[in-house]
């Protein structure tokens, strides 16, 4: 008997037309991992909070939901709570208490749960979870990934039977949110843990999966085997789907395709690992054979003998007068028109960088030159501090009028009586350059993550910048927004514009920058073209390098492997 | 947790700071004041070794100037002119006055700095999250979210510095920018404030009875400081009772009594109010002694 069976289940919500979820059914077995994809605003989220009693959204629903044989609004409070965990996006909101004991002890204290049976339960979680070292902490102090661990500790300590997650590492750092799948991987493996997880960074979650579902519209799309969704994606002609493929999987398929000079439409298993990508990639190009190497594709040729925009000389920087410096005597140059990743581990200063550059802090030994009457723009990674507003139009207006509409706010405020402003020529311009007109009256934080951040970008664009300073801009996006925002921000690069981008995406940096630099003990090492910098790496590169590398040194995007290729 | 009487039960400890300010608060008097000063302040100095100098020691002696100096130069209410200036004059009584009231007051507030040293949050709200669960999970949420909030107001200081550069001069700008600021805070806050309501319900809030985890179990020593500690309250209590602690100011300051009784209460006193820093030389002692036998 299947632990959760989903039977033909609707959703509509009252104040809107069409329905959110349509005719969705699936099963899953106990002890089995299941990745539930698909873009931004296709109704994961609604899904699983449909699954979790308690949460359901309010609307107009049909079908229904059995969980162990049961209908799942049979459930009593208590075992909602203790049997089906949720863990949501935001891991600072959904910390409660102030101290990490407390925080673990959360779930456990609302059941009533007796203190000798919590001390056991907590100190049992901590122990297999590894985070001894947090116990006697205070939440503040720690960061996004810990807290992630923490919450997802906390719903362990009730000994859930399944275990929903929507999207939990979209707000983490790359290395957080491996170490975060490898947990949920071992709860799989080691404690049968029934798993549904919703992701937009699907590459590495891809190979943990039994079974891959992908939503596309409400609908339940496909669902199947990692491979064979792979295969799915990879041939949907609709193009945010297809963009969802992970990478492994669309080198494969590219380049057999390119081959055969026909389609592969049939192949019904891709390889969704390195190791399995790699291993075929070498046979396959044993048997064929590559084309010569000819040196590193180098990025857009930079004219150094122009100023440059932004001349950063042996800046030093730190937070208090006997700490250790952040930024140790760095020198950086910014050109015009160019596009530049700063890439770094976590700590590494990056963003402290980004900040200097803005001019929100100050070196305290260094000078930081600016071409006269530069203007440099910076977002930071939570696009969503920048919205005052109740509409995004509002919001771009108030950016396009500097800060002196005051006015506006009045009117908007609700102290002046409101009226429609007409929209000026150049906010009209942006909002359809960044494809944001169709969602100009709603409020900001209904919004996806990509729209907000394409949202955030549109105002930063009405300030005419010269110099765009971007911190993670492809976190908690979907693979969808993320090939928007890089033709965007190319073509921003296209009319003398530079962009400086921070990010831990290697692939986003590999596949858009003129240069990369990475930031280590705050200083950066050297900036070079992304074929040079990812090209001489072996661990810190591309995923592409790290399959093709040994085979075409110097090829670290798909575009320049398919060059070589055979 | 570093010193001695954070070891002890949070219950213990917390009675001895109740008395320690409350025995500095009813006992007006100027031995007992000054004896209360000297050991809060010694206890502040074992916590915090020499960082105290600084701190909350220098605006404990700011107050305790001004005190004395208010009531020497403006209290009216004596009889013996000590010295006068112009027709200003000055009483012994008023002097009196604010030195006692000044140590009490000063002496109070050291206690409390020591106080915050030895009783942290969560032994607070152990204590009295008996007497309302939600309410000591209210307070734990709150320190939570202030921390929170505080940190998603800089970083809408920076997008907004970031988005529309140098901060404008004119107060009419200076005023919308802080409102937008404002409201972004608001929005993103309860945004993020559904979701920690969310992730609240999502743990069973609510399902029932709350209990609550606590690491703390009452000890043999703990007894016995608990037992030391209501016997010194029993007995001055009783002092209090005979009117032992007061000390009479107006209209003529009294005498300070040095007969035996009075002695042994002073003595009492101050044992007392030591009691933390002998506590601390004992556990200094014993792990002296320990290391030697190792």
């Amino acid at each position: 008997m299947a632990l959760l069976h989903v039977q033909n289940l609707s959703f509509r919500y009252h104040n809107e037309q069409h329905e959110l979820l349509s005719n969705i059914g699936f099963e899953i077995n106990r002890g089995e991992f299941m990745l539930l994809c698909g873009p931004s605003g296709c109704g994961k989220t609604t899904l699983l909070r449909l699954l979790k009693p308690g949460l359901e959204p309010k609307g107009d629903l049909s079908g229904g939901v059995v969980f162990k044989g049961e209908p799942i609004t049979a459930l009593t409070k208590t075992q909602a709570a203790s049997k089906i965990g949720l863990v949501m996006q935001n891991p600072d909101s959904q910390i409660v208490c102030d101290t990490v004991s407390r925080e673990l002890a959360f779930g456990l204290e609302c059941l009533g749960t007796e203190n000798a049976v919590m001390s056991k339960r907590v100190a049992e979680t901590v122990s297999y979870f590894g985070i001894e070292k947090l116990y006697n902490k205070k939440t503040y102090e720690l960061s996004g990934g810990e807290k992630q661990l923490v919450v997802l500790a906390s719903i362990m300590a009730m000994r859930p039977e399944l275990l929903l997650l929507d999207e939990p590492s979209s707000r983490l750092d790359p290395i957080a949110a491996r170490d975060l799948y490898d947990l949920l991987h071992r709860l799989n493996l080691d404690l049968g843990t029934t798993i549904i997880l919703t992701e937009h960074r699907i590459d590495e979650v891809f190979s943990l999966a039994d079974k891959v579902a992908v939503m596309y519209r409400g609908e339940l799309a496909f669902a199947s085997t990692p491979g064979g969704a792979a295969a799915y994606l990879f041939n949907s002609p609709e193009e945010k789907l297809n963009a969802m493929t992970p990478l492994t999987a669309r080198m494969y398929h590219e380049l057999s395709a390119k081959r055969e000079k026909g389609d592969c439409s049939g192949l019904y298993h891709l390889p969704v690992t390195v190791r399995e990508a790699k291993a075929w990639f070498e046979r396959e190009t044993e048997s064929h054979g590559v084309k010569a190497f000819t040196g590193a594709a180098a990025g857009k040729e930079i004219k150094k003998s122009e100023p440059a925009a932004i001349k950063a000389e042996s800046l030093c920087f730190r937070f208090e007068k006997d700490g250790d410096d952040i930024i140790h005597t760095l020198s950086l140059r910014i050109y015009k028109g160019e596009f530049l990743s700063i890439v770094g581990g976590n700590g590494a200063g990056k963003t402290t960088l980004l900040r200097l550059l803005a001019g929100i802090l100050k070196p305290y030994r260094g000078k930081i030159i600016s071409l006269p009457g530069l203007r440099t723009v910076y977002l930071p990674q939570t696009p969503q501090s920048l919205f005052a507003y109740d509409s995004v139009r509002e919001d771009l207006l108030s950016a396009a009028g500097g800060s002196g509409s005051f006015k506006n706010f009045l009117n908007s405020s609700g102290i002046l009586p409101a009226k429609t402003i007409d929209l000026p020529a150049n906010v009209v311009e942006v909002a359809e350059k960044l494809e944001i007109n169709q969602i100009l009256e709603k409020h900001p934080l209904d919004l996806s993550c990509g729209e907000l951040q394409r949202a955030a970008l549109g105002m930063l664009l009405l300030r005419n910048p010269d110099v765009i300073l971007l911190d993670e801009p492809t976190k908690g996006i979907d693979a969808y927004s993320k090939r928007m925002t890089s033709h965007l921000l190319k073509s921003l690069c296209a009319e003398g514009k530079a962009v400086v981008t921070v990010t831990h995406d290697l692939e986003f940096a590999a596949e858009n920058s003129d240069r990369c630099a990475m930031l280590f003990n705050g200083d950066i090492l050297n900036a070079e073209a992304p074929g040079i910098f990812f090209g001489e790496n072996m661990f810190y590169t591309t995923v592409v390098h790290r399959i093709a590398g040994g085979v075409m040194p110097g090829a670290v995007t798909l575009k320049d492997v398919k060059s070589k290729w055979l | 947790m570093k010193n001695a009487l954070a070891t002890y039960h949070p219950a213990a400890s917390f009675l001895f700071f109740a008395a320690a300010v409350g025995l500095t608060m009813i006992s007006f008097h100027p031995v007992y004041s000054i004896i209360s000063l000297f050991c809060a302040l010694a206890y502040s100095l074992v916590l915090n070794g020499p960082k105290a100098l600084t701190g909350s020691l220098k605006m404990c002696f700011l107050l305790f100037t001004m005190v004395v100096f208010i009531n020497t130069f403006f209290n009216k209410n004596g009889f013996t002119p000590l010295f006068s200036f112009g027709d200003h004059i000055i009483y012994k009584e008023g002097f009196v006055f604010g030195l006692c009231s000044g140590s009490a007051l000063c002496a109070a507030i050291l206690w409390f700095s020591c106080y915050s040293l030895v009783i942290d949050n969560d032994k607070f709200l152990y204590l009295f999250s008996r007497l309302s669960p939600s309410g000591a999970l209210l307070i734990s949420l709150t320190l939570g979210q202030a921390i929170d909030i505080r940190r998603k107001a800089e970083t809408v200081k920076d997008s907004q510095f970031g988005l529309y550069g140098s901060d404008p001069k004119k107060f009419k700008q200076r005023f919308h920018l802080a409102m937008l600021r404002i409201s972004a805070l608001l929005n993103w806050s309860l945004e993020d404030s559904v979701e920690t309501a969310d992730s609240m319900q999502a743990r069973g809030y609510g399902t029932g009875r709350q209990s609550r985890m606590t690491p703390y179990r009452f000890m043999k020593h703990d007894f016995v400081f608990l037992f030391v500690v209501v016997a010194f309250i029993a007995a001055a209590a009783v002092a209090f009772a005979r009117g032992r602690l007061s000390f009479t100011f107006y209209p003529v300051t009294g005498q300070v009594a040095f007969d035996t009784v009075s002695l042994i209460g002073y003595t009492a006193h101050a044992v007392f109010m030591t009691l933390p820093i002998l506590l601390e030389i004992k556990e200094a002692v014993q792990w002296r002694f320990y290391m030697s036998k190792i």
